[in-house]
């Protein structure tokens, strides 16, 4: 049935370093039509937040503590995080 | 012993954490904060991690050089919020039976870590404050 078409999913979203200051928060709801891939989730951020537009090229989508692939579906629950490439050490 | 921690990293308790029978070597690579960056002169740093994350991906870290080089410990410490010149930014510790798997491991350690694991080093300086990119770091 089509019943699905059209929906959407909100999920919070981490960020860190260079994002988290750019907004001033460490989290932010973003909203993602049905079915949503991690590139969808990056595409809606830019969207919502253009500010962080800028900052989206290199940055790497983890769900529930792990890397993911562009095409990896996120769902409601996940712990979907975007993190700017790195600089510990 | 994999974590992220915010109090000054104390290298007694680290380097006793490795010690085994059977090691003949212990090595600990530290990195501190330069009081310089590309030519330009450094007040302080500040580092930020993704908590969870990191000590997830350290322990994987960790356990992958444990089976690849037998080593007995293996041990990474990273500390956030402001650091100032000359403290320890990051510990990577080894135990192994000789020196010459404890040195390729505990490189390989540190270079995993600054490429991959989600911390990140605000630099301050004289004119102002900046986000940094590691050249290990992943490229889109």
């Amino acid at each position: 049935m089509g019943g699905m078409e059209g929906s959407v999913i909100t999920v919070r979203v981490r960020l860190f370093a260079a994002l988290k200051d750019k907004l001033g928060r460490s989290e932010v709801p973003i909203t993602v039509p049905e079915p949503a891939r991690a590139s969808d989730l990056v595409a809606a951020v830019a969207a919502t937040h253009p500010e962080l537009a800028p900052l989206l090229p290199g940055v790497r989508v983890a769900v529930d503590l792990g890397f993911v692939r562009p095409d990896h579906r996120i769902e409601t629950g996940h712990d979907i995080a975007l993190l700017p490439p790195v600089s510990g050490g | 012993m994999f974590r992220i921690v915010r109090a000054p990293i104390e290298l007694g308790p680290l380097y006793d954490s490795l010690q085994s029978p059977r090691a003949g070597a212990v090595l600990v690579f530290t990195g501190t904060v330069r009081d310089h960056n590309e030519g330009r002169s450094v007040n302080q740093l500040e580092y930020e991690a993704y908590a969870e994350m990191a000590e997830k991906l350290m322990a994987e870290l960790g356990a992958e050089m444990k089976a690849r080089w037998g080593l007995e410990q293996v041990t990474m410490v990273h500390r956030v919020g402001p650091l100032a010149i000359g403290e320890i930014a990051v510990a990577v510790g080894v135990s192994a039976g000789h020196r010459q798997e404890a040195f390729e491991a505990c490189r390989y350690g540190i270079d995993r870590l600054k490429a991959e694991v989600p911390i990140w080093k605000k630099e301050h300086f004289e004119a102002g404050a900046e986000w940094l990119e590691n050249k290990e770091t992943w490229h889109s």
